[in-house]
């Protein structure tokens, strides 16, 4: 009688929970929107340590990272015991320590240094699976410690977005440190800067070639803006095109056969499609005004660029193959300088208010607007990372004119250049 | 004793329960903790790390060009290439220089103030530089004798930021070939 | 609901330990219906402040009550010292107001509980987290204190005779909601860049994770029952749930969850 009236009790105790369905809870953004990493001061595998030798990677990583604004990193302060063993295997790492201090990711590294020869291995752990992520090892010289250390950010990010970073690549510039306007190349970070050129001229405006280590360029050393291209390796420079007038803005085609310029031989500038060698293909516009600034789409299929055929300066579009023009921005009333995202259908640009630029993004169907810097001073040049995560640009607003780095947001603005010479139209490479 | 009997049925169902209810919903249940893998490492990748050609280039012979005491330069509005009145007495007096003076080959330079940005400038400094040489052309100058080049905002007469320097800069200057 | 009716249900039996929890039930019933009523006699005179729910301590309840989430104090000490009464207000536990209500959970409430520790190597570390945290969460207090203290001398008071509770709550039990505590518990271990996601799915991505959480926090069995589809995202929320394997509170039942992330709020955020 008594386990019957327990069965009974028990069942409308039981019953309503049984047959309820599950509690739905919706978690609408995450708690953290950057990922914990630990970031592990590299450990000599034998010998003494170098900290001068190693302490360019965990910089230049750091930057790297930082920049990217994937990542908090957990103060080093905290670091336990783990930090100081050489163990690189997932079996070895302590990733019940990391996981006490919230890392979710841990960069550990070992070293060795033989003379001036430096042999780097990194590795990227996901905490919470214990498992490792990507793991490389660099040989190289002391002073290339650094673009190690680039080449290791790149392969985070790839390991984390499916996608390389672009932190190996090259930032071509111009730079009147010698007094002219010469053609600069240097590290994504600012570092091992060196001078292409020596036209002691005026030099404007480089391009990368998608594939090749290869810029395209302006100068005036043959006293007409004339388009060149170099190649970075050898030295060799070639002139592209020299006709009459303006040869200015070329712009590589994505696939790299085609390059889009501003021609004004027939006395009004236009833009036009012409051959790696200068020979003309196509014209893309015809307009009575100012046709300038052509770039790409990711798809090679359009062109936007700067044309005043409506009174003011503003960003059009042209279809490459149909020829048809279309008008991207109408706020405002001095647009320029677009840069088509290489990833998406986002057009980077500059805008003048108030007599100072400031860049701006919208999407390729004019949708979308956004500011993206705020003064002070102007901000000018944008142009994008070969992943479409970053920009490139130059900006006044410390003084001096000089090039900065930020991300497709407009946050995480940072320097490149010291601000004693005038730096201006970056240009950010293909994978190096 | 009847009571742990029926304790014991009690726990019996609430076991039961339990676990037709987890069957209902999850027929399979997979582990909480994924297991510690070991990767293999895919390390020996070799940085690409070349050296930097920086050769020295020759110079070529280059024309060079001079200020010629009879010609004037002139000057623009803000984004504008419109000759003014100023301006286009300014060009007929240089028209009648050039006149005078036939031998000279003329090079129209068009130059913008340092707002704008630098290749709108290039091409409005052309515009500038080709409204001054439509002008002299329709003054009587022969269209050989005159050739343009923009700098754009490349080289100010007056670098200062300020509106006078500005006014001063967004100009046309005709220079002898010689 | 079920809960309580436990309770009531057992206390049927000739069981002279249920009989005893009966009568102790009653009267602690009593006291809160007088309590109520005094506290709903009160609060009608007077205009309540608005009322701020503070995540410090908490226990988690099915069917959390209506009210104040901080402990109420007792008029007596708390009267007179303006400056020192505040002190105890964010740091006290739920404990003394949860023993004077019924709540029909007869488990204590439970400190947070670390994880059972094997190795004296790893009790030394938890040791160390756990002062690091505290000295952490002590910055925190104080600058609440210092905050408070300064609302009280600008007058703010604060009505000592609300009842604790959730400010959404309809139920009966002091407390927060389990629910929510759960979520924010997850919520908080899901951390994701907006770096990593293809920014145009912003707004729609989502996945759906089915959880089933035991009486003691810790997470039986998990399953996604609709992934993203974006790699990214869905490592996100696996880490996420990896992390919450075990609650930092006792729930008073077992629990199934669906939970459906998304990122609507930073997608609404960034746009």
């Amino acid at each position: 009688m008594r386990i019957f009236w327990l069965i009974v009790i028990f069942m409308t105790v039981l019953l309503p929970q049984t047959t309820q369905a599950a509690t739905e809870i919706e978690i609408s953004a995450p708690g953290e929107q950057t990922i914990p990493l630990a970031l592990v001061p590299f450990l000599p595998i034998d010998g003494p340590e170098s900290p001068k030798a190693i302490g360019g990677f965990l910089d230049a990583l750091n930057a790297d990272l930082e920049l990217s604004g994937l990542f908090r990193f957990v103060n080093p302060d905290a670091f336990l015991d783990d930090a100081a063993q050489l163990g690189l295997f997932s079996t070895q790492v302590n990733f019940g320590q990391w996981r006490l201090l919230g890392a979710e990711t841990l960069v550990k590294g070992a070293y060795t240094l033989e003379g001036d020869s430096l042999v780097v291995e990194a590795r990227l752990f996901d905490v919470v699976n214990r498992r490792l992520l990507t793991g490389r090892r660099y040989v190289g010289r002391t002073k290339d410690v650094r673009r190690m250390a680039h080449a290791f950010a790149d392969q985070i990010l790839k390991a984390l977005t499916g996608e390389l970073g672009p932190f190996s690549a090259r930032l071509a510039y111009i730079s009147n440190q010698t007094g002219d306007k010469e053609l600069w190349l240097m590290d994504v970070d600012g570092h091992n800067s060196v001078r292409l050129t020596n036209h002691r001229s005026i030099v404007l405006n480089p391009d990368f070639s998608p594939q090749g280590k290869e810029l395209l360029f302006t100068s005036y050393r043959a006293n007409n803006p004339n388009l060149y291209r170099k190649e970075i390796y050898t030295g060799q420079e070639a002139k592209v095109s020299f006709k009459k007038g303006l040869n200015v803005g070329g712009r590589f085609s994505p696939d790299g056969d085609e390059i889009a310029l501003t021609l004004s031989k027939d006395g009004n500038p236009e833009i036009y499609l012409i051959d790696r060698n200068g020979a003309i293909r196509k014209r893309l516009t015809n307009s009575w005004g100012i046709d300038t600034d052509p770039s790409w789409s990711a798809d090679g299929r359009q062109v936007a660029f700067v044309s005043n055929r409506l009174g003011n300066p503003h960003i059009f579009t042209v279809d490459t193959y149909t020829q048809e023009a279309k008008r991207l921005t109408t706020q405002g009333k001095y647009n320029a300088t677009p840069a088509w995202n290489p990833k998406d259908d986002i057009i980077a640009f500059t805008r003048q208010e108030n007599g100072r630029f400031d860049i701006y993004t919208i999407r390729s169907d004019g949708t979308d607007e956004r500011r993206l810097t705020f003064g002070p001073g102007n901000s000018e040049h944008p142009r994008w990372s070969p992943d479409g995560r970053f920009l490139v640009y130059s900006s006044d607003k410390d003084g001096n004119r000089a090039i900065y780095v930020m991300r497709a947001d407009g946050t995480g603005s940072r320097r490149l250049t010291t601000l004693e010479s005038d730096c201006r139209h970056p240009a950010w490479s293909g994978r190096w | 004793m009847n009571r742990l009997k029926g304790l014991a049925f009690l726990l019996f169902l609430i076991a039961l329960a339990v676990w037709l209810n987890g069957c209902s919903t999850t027929p399979s249940t997979p582990p909480v903790d994924e297991q510690a893998q070991v990767g293999s490492t895919d390390i020996g990748q070799q940085p690409d790390i070349a050296g930097i050609g920086d050769q020295e280039i020759r110079e070529e012979g280059v024309p060079s060009h001079e200020d010629v005491a009879g010609l004037q330069r002139i000057h623009f509005d803000f984004d504008q290439f419109t000759l003014s009145d100023d301006a286009r007495d300014t060009l007929t007096q240089n028209a009648n220089y050039l006149k005078a003076n036939s031998s000279i080959q003329v090079v129209i330079e068009g130059h913008c103030d340092e707002r704008g940005s630098d290749e709108y400038n290039l091409a409005l400094g052309e515009s500038r530089a080709l409204a001054a040489k439509q002008y002299l052309i329709s003054l009587g100058i022969s269209p050989q004798r005159l050739s343009v080049i923009s700098y754009g905002e490349e080289k100010p007469l007056d670098p200062r930021t300020t509106e006078e320097a500005w006014a001063l800069n967004r100009r046309a200057e005709f220079k002898a070939i010689q | 609901m079920s809960a309580t009716r436990l309770s009531f249900n057992h206390s049927n039996h000739d069981h002279p330990k249920l009989g005893r929890f009966l009568v102790a039930s009653l009267i602690a019933h009593t006291v809160l219906v007088i309590l109520l009523a005094g506290g709903l006699f009160d609060s009608a005179r007077r205009v309540k402040p608005p009322v701020y729910y503070v995540d410090l301590v908490h226990k988690p309840v099915l069917n959390p009550q209506a009210g104040r989430p901080e402990a109420r104090a007792k008029p007596a000490p708390k009267a007179p010292a303006a400056k020192k009464a505040v002190a105890p207000q964010p740091k006290a536990k739920p404990k003394p107001t949860a023993d004077k209500l019924p709540t029909a959970k007869t488990k204590p409430t439970p400190a947070p509980k670390p994880e059972a520790v094997k190795s004296a190597e790893q009790r030394r570390l938890a040791a160390i987290e756990e002062l690091r945290q505290k000295q952490a969460r002590q910055s925190d207090i104080d600058d609440i204190k210092q905050r408070l203290a300064k609302l009280q001398s600008a007058g703010a008071s604060v009505p000592q005779d609300v009842p604790i509770g959730m400010p959404d709550g309809s139920g009966t039990e002091a407390g927060v909601s389990v629910v929510s505590h759960v979520q924010a518990f997850i919520q908080s271990n899901w951390a994701l860049s907006p770096y990593l996601l293809d920014q145009s799915r912003m707004g729609t991505i989502q996945a759906k994770v089915f959880l089933v959480y035991s009486d003691s926090g810790e997470l039986i069995r998990y399953r996604i029952l609709e992934p993203s589809g974006d790699s990214q995202f869905d490592d996100s929320i696996k880490r996420a749930i990896i992390k919450s394997k075990q609650l930092d509170h006792k729930l008073p039942k077992t629990m199934e969850l669906t939970v459906l992330f998304n990122l609507k709020e930073m997608a609404a955020v960034r746009r």
